[in-house]
């Protein structure tokens, strides 16, 4: 997605090699829509650019000012706040950078505004987030084992593609599916014990299809991918 | 104490000691750099251990029900009793009192659960899917244990399979690898009343021990 916007992954780690002399192809992963790098205050720094389903957004997190005007994003013009800054992208839609402050050793992370439009489209998805954080916490009731782990970080995934869908996709669709396949499911043990023993497969193949589609989508990178 | 392995052609390792052998990966921490997550010490010791094995060409084998138990239990408790160690998540850049990740924890599960996995078709390993135990002695080991369960109350008493594995050992005189302190607590008493035909424990088979 950047490549459009952006220029080539090569280009882009270029400009930023003048002010982060230790970044190499080898020390950035890419997925479909982030690359990282090490930072001068030797945090970690994200470049990402997400789509929306009525314009191209590009959101830049821990963005320092001097990335910025490497990157030729046209700071004329711009609306600033503490943190934002707007303005006409090339498609004629409204843009946002997100520039946040880094506190070493943690940097503090300000979330991109999902757009309004997106919470007309489907009011249910915070409900759904929350129907998730709830069934998360029931499954911690249970002992640890694999099969535990495994729904709690599935759903932990689905909650976070879900703040991370700009629109109506079918893959909401998909989760609820999911998610209402999961809730219930360790009630049906009598000895909370006998939970780690079921065969629970079908459950990890249907989040493997909900992960393949989020990557191809270019919502979120698949859980092999994904970082702290 | 030196321990020497070469008159067998097989050993037992039980749940933990394959999980040591495989828990070893990594994850980029917040701070960009890659760190090695494993069980301190004991992946080392199953490493060099393993690797001590394989050189003399002594087979590695374990009875599926405590295969599985591994895979469905032991692997996700010593990932969640690792990812707690609080130097272990300043390396990896997490504040204190901020929760694991669940999906990231998801991830280091599934990868070491691959290896486990995978270990079953390695050629020094054999997985024993047709092994039961003799009825009576398992009810026999099983009272010996409740006989001394006041005495283990705080440490506990081995699992089913693990009784199973005890016997395992007995029928194939095979000596057990282990690091349950279920097991290891009672191995003199187990081995003079021939429940089991000898229980190493993994703590002692450092490589500086192995001949």
């Amino acid at each position: 997605m950047y490549n459009k916007l952006l220029g080539d992954k090569n280009n882009i780690l270029k400009k930023l090699q003048n002010i982060a002399p230790n970044l190499s192809s080898e020390n950035c992963r890419e997925d479909a829509s982030v690359i990282e790098y090490p930072n001068r205050y030797n945090g970690l720094s994200t470049i990402c650019v997400t789509k929306s389903g009525f314009s191209i957004t590009k959101k830049v997190e821990y963005l320092q000012p001097a990335i910025f005007k490497l990157l030729d994003l046209s700071p004329k013009d711009c609306l600033e706040d503490d943190s934002v800054i707007e303005y006409s992208n090339k498609y004629n839609a409204p843009s946002t950078i997100c520039v946040t402050k880094i506190s070493f050793p943690f940097t503090k992370k300000v979330e991109y505004p999902q757009p309004a439009i997106f919470q007309l489209l489907d009011p249910s998805i915070n409900f759904l987030i929350l129907k998730i954080e709830n069934i998360i916490v029931s499954y911690e009731q249970l002992p640890v084992s694999y099969n535990q782990v495994m729904i709690k970080g599935a759903l932990r995934y689905c909650a976070k593609l879900l703040c991370k869908i700009y629109d109506s996709s079918e893959i909401i669709v998909k989760v609820k599916k999911f998610v209402n396949l999961i809730d219930g499911l360790n009630q049906q043990c009598e000895v909370p014990t006998t939970f780690s023993h079921l065969d629970l497969t079908y459950i990890e193949n249907i989040f493997e299809s909900i992960e393949q589609e989020a990557s191809k989508d270019g919502y979120l990178p698949k859980l092999e991918d994904m970082s702290l | 104490m030196m321990i020497s392995f070469s008159e067998y052609e097989f050993v037992i390792y039980d749940a933990n000691c394959i999980i040591y052998y495989c828990f070893k990966t990594t994850l980029l921490s917040r701070l960009g750099t890659s760190v090695v997550i494993d069980s301190p010490r004991y992946t080392d010791i199953t490493r060099d251990l393993t690797e001590y094995l394989i050189a003399k060409k002594i087979k590695i084998r374990t009875i599926l029900a405590v295969f599985e138990e591994g895979n469905k239990d032991t692997l996700s408790m010593a990932i969640k009793q690792r990812i707690t160690d609080e130097n272990l998540r300043r390396e990896l850049g997490l504040a204190r009192g901020e929760k694991f990740p669940e999906d990231i924890e998801y991830k280091l599960n599934k990868k070491i659960r691959q290896k486990v996995t995978k270990i079953q078709y390695e050629n020094w390993f054999e997985l024993d899917k047709s092994y039961i135990p003799d009825q009576i002695l398992l009810s026999k080991i099983k009272i010996f244990f409740n006989e001394r369960k006041v005495s283990a109350e705080r440490k506990g008493i081995p699992s089913q399979n693990d009784m199973c594995l005890i016997l395992y050992s007995k029928n194939t005189t095979t000596p057990l690898i282990s690091n349950d302190s279920h097991i290891c607590n009672f191995r003199e008493d187990l081995e003079k009343k021939d429940y089991t035909h000898k229980i190493v424990p993994l703590k002692d088979c450092v490589k500086k021990n192995l001949i």
